[in-house]
């Protein structure tokens, strides 16, 4: 029993400064401790927030931002993972050449780019998807790169010995062996993308979460400012969490064949 | 002296070569603009651009916008790595309990958005610098924080041991052992820190400013001053990596310092 509780301590010890923190957040505005004015009790804000599910205002904002993420994600992974397949595969000379410049671009702040893309791709849509794609190319390219790199060349020898054509060799030997790589790449750069494409739409949007914020801050609707915090807060962890499970769902063979090779 | 020159001129040469793309892709950017492939009006050339940096620098405009944002993100910096510092020192070597209750709630926080962040930011600390200073320090001490308590908890017991039996006192055990230890892990965390530190001010002064590097860049895209647009971006991007590169220099020595001790050994 003794043990079983310790047990339990243990797991929930990571919980419990969270659980006091959302506490604190509740009591500490109400006995005076924290202005309410400025920093609203939890409960307010979660009211606040009761009144946007209701309207459907706030899946509205949050369906907005997450279309950006996927539509721009979706062309950064369409780009990148052809061209880190080619470039770390097939042309390592040409990613040799082309390196010094790649590394550039990539060493460049997602965000002072924000009002170079604007201009040249509007201040609509096309800004938003264009500054998205940038901050999740780079990652899904290099670590495509280095994925292809790292997968021996004894397995695609061995399988071309055994009569694999080079579509099987692709997608039986150099795809499996790369995807933990292309994962970790992607789960970077959506997550890099979630987070710049809040930047965007607090610089210049008329809906989504970013925007939420910022117009509540405009009108001094409080409850609401620390709502749209709330949720950008939990979508971002839900996107990283789910990508991490997605990650340990469908790579675990690769675990299991080498603890068997062992 | 010949000799000298020549060897100079073939590490030009290969400068040159291993760098080619980057040039090409200068040399695309002052051709094709000025041959009107691309359009001027919205793609200036690059000679066009350094022009207009130029200009600006006579005017002293750039050299005073860089500093305000030099300093913001300095202050922040500083700020991330006095707290952060000891914090991860206090976590990792000291309070391990606490570390194992604290570290996921801190992760948590870690992961919110700071641009999400600013306008609560703002709304505490008001719209002058402390809302500015405050957001920088928020996202850069988090790498320092957890690098230090990293490199605070990889210390080999034996050496601590060691230290002890050789009669240390407290003092000179941190000072000479945990603290050299633990210096790779800090200096990595203030690596990252300081490039956070500098992305964040930029990011900042974009939200809400009236002066600084981010404010130049955003007020030329809503004043359509492209070509000004193009330079402010462009200094922006060659501090980044100055900065960069300062570290990773710092981090070379740093590295040799530490193999050195090793070979002593």
């Amino acid at each position: 029993m003794l043990n079983w509780l310790r047990e339990l301590n243990n797991k929930l010890m990571g919980f419990y400064f969270i659980i006091l923190f959302f506490i604190f957040w509740q009591v500490a505005p109400m006995v005076g401790w924290a202005n309410p004015k400025f920093i609203p009790p939890l409960s307010k804000v979660l009211a606040a927030g009761w009144v946007l599910v209701q309207n459907g205002d706030l899946f509205i904002h949050i369906a907005v931002s997450l279309e950006r993420v996927f539509i721009g994600l979706f062309i950064a992974i369409a780009a990148g993972l052809p061209l880190g397949f080619i470039l770390g595969g097939w042309l390592p000379r040409v990613a040799r050449y082309l390196a010094p410049l790649m590394n550039l671009c990539a060493q460049i702040n997602t965000m002072t780019l924000l009002p170079l893309f604007l201009i040249l791709f509007g201040v609509g849509e096309g800004g938003k998807y264009s500054i998205i794609f940038w901050a999740a190319f780079w990652p899904i390219l290099f670590t495509t790169m280095a994925g292809v790199k790292q997968v021996d060349p004894s397995l695609i020898k061995s399988a071309r010995v055994m009569g694999a054509d080079g579509i099987t060799v692709f997608f039986k030997v150099i795809l499996p062996g790369a995807a933990l790589q292309i994962f970790t790449g992607i789960r970077i750069g959506a997550t890099m993308a979630f987070m710049l494409l809040i930047g965007a739409e607090l610089l210049g949007a008329n809906m989504g979460l970013g925007w939420l914020i910022r117009n509540a801050e405009d009108n001094w609707i409080i409850p609401r400012l620390f709502l749209g915090l709330l949720a950008i807060a939990v979508i971002g962890l839900i996107i990283n969490y789910s990508l991490e499970w997605l990650e340990d769902t469908l790579i675990t063979w690769r675990e299991k064949t080498e603890e068997t090779a062992d | 002296m010949h000799n000298g020159g020549t060897k100079i001129l073939s590490q030009l040469k290969n400068y040159v070569l291993d760098n080619s793309s980057v040039i090409l892709f200068f040399a695309a950017w002052e051709l094709l603009p000025r041959y009107g492939i691309l359009n001027k009006a919205i793609i200036p050339s690059f000679s066009a651009v350094v022009q207009k940096l130029y200009a600006l620098a006579v005017q002293g405009e750039l050299l005073g916008h860089m500093l305000i944002s030099l300093q913001r993100a300095g202050i922040g910096f500083f700020l991330a790595a006095a707290i952060g510092i000891p914090a991860g020192f206090l976590l990792g070597g000291v309070f391990r309990t606490l570390e194992k209750m604290l570290l996921p709630f801190l992760r948590l926080l870690e992961k919110i958005n700071p641009f999400a962040l600013f306008p609560v930011f703002i709304l505490i600390f008001g719209i002058g610098e402390g809302s500015k200073v405050s957001l920088i320090y928020w996202v850069s001490q988090w790498p320092i924080i957890f690098n230090t308590i990293m490199g605070t908890r990889g210390i080999d017991p034996l050496l601590i041991k060691t230290g002890r039996t050789m009669g240390a006192s407290n003092i000179e055990l941190f000072f000479k052992v945990i603290l050299p230890a633990a210096m790779p892990g800090i200096f990595n965390g203030l690596k990252l820190g300081a490039q956070l530190s500098f992305i964040m001010v930029i990011s900042a002064e974009m939200l809400g400013s009236s002066s600084g590097m981010g404010w130049l860049t955003k007020n030329a895209q809503e004043t359509y001053k492209i070509t000004q647009l193009f330079g402010a971006t462009m200094f922006i991007a060659v501090l980044g990596l100055i900065i960069n590169k300062i570290f990773r220099l710092i981090e070379a020595r740093l590295l040799v310092w530490r193999e050195s001790t090793f070979e002593e050994h």
